[in-house]
């Protein structure tokens, strides 16, 4: 919550970051596939300080998130719609194949609404390359 | 409206997704500059197949003259109906010239005039556009 930078515009810290997306379970995927980007919105929870997202083999935001360097953005307005937020995570996605860490990584409860009864990967989105910003509109 | 048998979603059409963007006056933009992604959250408004948005001088503007290719997604949530939707386009951006800006401006008098020196236009015709609704037990 320091360094205005540019007016209207403030830096958030990890810790706030870190609390956003502990807060919000819907983010979009940003991915590059041969020179195009995709926007891909996901259902996510966090597994520690890592983005968890569960993805069905055989579709377009698998083949995004086979190892590669996504995107992931979150965002909201406060209650009273006068200031907004974002977060913009940079990271590889890498799937969890040790199945003692894929075991656990299952306990997490995503509510996916499609594509319920197929089989899932899980994917962890690393916040290392993080960063946020608050707008204030007022 | 047609339901997608693989992921039992609906799928909107063409209409149905322009539809839900003119409700709409926030989206992200997605950019991909030396195979990197971006996501950038930004204003704006549709208008006869384009989404115009406004913008400073910066990253944002910087990405879309390095390739013009970008995805935009519009989200949102209907209480009553306790359906999730979502609208993803795709196209060319390019950033608006001043022979072109005053044109702009007289047909789109949605635009706040405020026009601080940094202020540019970027016109995005879109050139695919599909979009997903589904039933969600509220959210967050």
């Amino acid at each position: 919550m320091t360094d205005t930078y540019r007016s209207g515009l403030e830096e958030m810290t990890r810790e706030e970051c870190l609390e956003k997306l502990g807060s919000v379970h819907v983010g979009r995927i940003g991915a590059t596939v041969e020179f195009r980007p995709f926007i891909f919105p996901v259902n996510f929870r966090m597994y520690g300080n890592k983005i968890l997202i569960r993805s069905v083999p055989g579709t377009k935001l698998d083949a995004a998130l086979s190892g590669q360097v996504v995107a992931f953005e979150i965002d909201g307005f406060t209650d009273d719609g006068v200031a907004g937020w974002s977060v913009l995570v940079r990271g590889s996605a890498d799937e969890v194949t040790d199945p003692e860490e894929r075991a656990k990584a299952e306990q997490v409860e995503i509510h996916n609404y499609a594509f319920n009864e197929q089989p899932q990967r899980i994917v962890l989105i690393s916040t290392a390359g993080m960063s946020g910003r608050r707008y204030d509109h007022s | 409206m047609t339901t997608d048998a693989r992921s039992g979603m609906t799928v909107l059409d063409e209409q149905e997704c322009w539809a839900h963007l003119v409700e709409e006056q926030f989206g992200r933009l997605a950019v991909a500059v030396g195979g990197r992604p971006d996501i950038f959250p930004i204003n704006f408004v549709p208008h006869e197949g384009a989404i115009y948005m406004k913008t400073a001088e910066g990253s944002k503007l910087a990405s879309i003259v390095v390739n013009q290719a970008v995805a935009f997604e519009v989200d949102g949530y209907i209480d009553e109906d306790r359906r999730a939707w979502s609208v993803v386009a795709h196209g060319l951006a390019h950033v608006v010239g001043h022979d072109e800006l005053e044109l702009l401006v007289e047909q789109l008098p949605l635009f706040p005039w405020n026009t601080a020196p940094k202020n540019r236009f970027v016109q995005f015709v879109v050139k695919e556009i599909s979009g997903r609704s589904f039933i969600a037990e509220g959210r967050r």
